[in-house]
């Protein structure tokens, strides 16, 4: 080996590999593989050499092609189950709305019904067995403006003459 | 006196159907090949098992077979590779326990050997069966087998500073994997 730095000698793994104790076939071993060969199973494997070399290269591609097929399958399920939550929202949401549409229209008949109900009070101010004093607060309203419940004086005296 | 019969010539035999070439071509290679795979598989049982499988691909490759120089690489590619089929069927189906496994019928320690020594080889052992196999591959090519870079580069279908990458690369992970033990620390 031509690395200094990978030189057995110099590097206390490299070293200590090399020491490992060499491993050699159990008794028999040859006997065996003779055996396996000439045996009618292993006739039957089809597998060659060839074969074993090419399981390198197949099954990367089968495994790349189950992979590729998973991933795009994970992608379709993952894209689906997006749309149909989106769509879940939506509806969702749709629903809600309507909800608050008919709520804010019951709201505002029951404001116009109030409005129509709604008259004017008249306050009794007093009075003796011959004249009771009333104030008229809407007929007030429209001759002061927008104060009808002002405790002006003109109102008083308008009230007085009543 | 018979001269010996090249790899070439008794693969060509075998190729005939020849069952005592398949025996020579055995007993020629199979202690550097059980070696290896026991190096490579982290077992001995295991390896001794690939190592037979891998000479029965090679008995059914040999009518096909086109000389190519030695016939080490082929035999060592074979095996390798039915380590690599069988390792990345095992990731697979998460049965990782076999790998984890110290040597199952590991020689008995040479008589000279403290303890210590040997709880160190054997934690050497295992930690180099446990690296990714493009690591592993190298290392126990370059400094078990003693490959040259060269050789290790063609029988990978790689440059040289590949192998000289991955070779300094296991070597820095199993001194990191061993390193709380070679420091007086239990190896992880």
């Amino acid at each position: 080996m031509s690395d200094p730095q990978s030189d057995p000698q110099s590097d206390p793994i490299l070293r200590a590999l090399r020491e490992l104790p060499r491993e050699t076939a159990s008794p028999g071993f040859t006997a065996r593989v003779v055996e396996r060969a000439g045996s009618a199973d292993s006739a039957e494997s089809a597998e060659s050499a060839e074969s074993a070399e090419s399981d390198d290269r197949e099954t990367p591609r089968l495994s790349r092609a189950v992979f590729a097929a998973a991933a795009v399958l994970v992608l379709v399920s993952g894209v689906a189950a997006w749309r149909l939550e989106q769509e879940r929202r939506r509806e969702a949401w749709l629903d809600q709305v309507q909800a608050m549409r008919l709520e804010s229209a019951r709201l505002q008949r029951d404001l116009v019904e109030l409005r129509a109900a709604e008259t004017p009070p008249i306050l009794y101010l007093g009075g003796d067995d011959r004249v009771d004093l009333f104030l008229d607060l809407a007929e007030g309203a429209r001759a002061a403006g927008a104060q009808p419940a002002s405790l002006s004086t003109s109102q008083v005296n308008r009230g007085d003459q009543l | 006196m018979r001269q010996e019969a090249s790899d070439a010539e008794l693969m060509a035999r075998m190729g005939r159907g020849d069952p005592e070439a398949l025996g020579e071509l055995v007993n020629r290679h199979k202690d550097a090949m059980v070696n290896y795979l026991t190096r490579l598989t982290g077992s001995r049982d295991r390896g001794e098992d690939v190592a037979q499988e891998a000479f029965l691909r090679l008995f059914q490759a040999a009518p096909g077979y086109r000389e190519q120089g030695r016939l080490a690489p082929y035999l060592f590619r074979i095996a390798t590779n039915l380590v690599r089929s069988a390792e990345r069927r095992e990731r697979r189906f998460r049965i990782v326990q076999g790998f984890l496994s110290s040597n199952g019928r590991a020689q008995a320690p040479a008589a000279q050997l403290s303890l210590l020594r040997e709880e160190e080889r054997r934690l050497l052992a295992r930690a180099l069966a446990e690296l990714p196999l493009r690591y592993r591959v190298p290392l126990v090519l370059a400094a078990v087998e003693g490959w040259s870079y060269q050789e290790i580069a063609t029988f990978l279908g790689c440059r040289e500073g590949t192998v000289k990458s991955r070779v300094s690369r296991g070597r820095e992970r199993l001194r990191a994997r061993l390193g709380p033990y070679r420091n007086g620390g239990a190896a992880s």
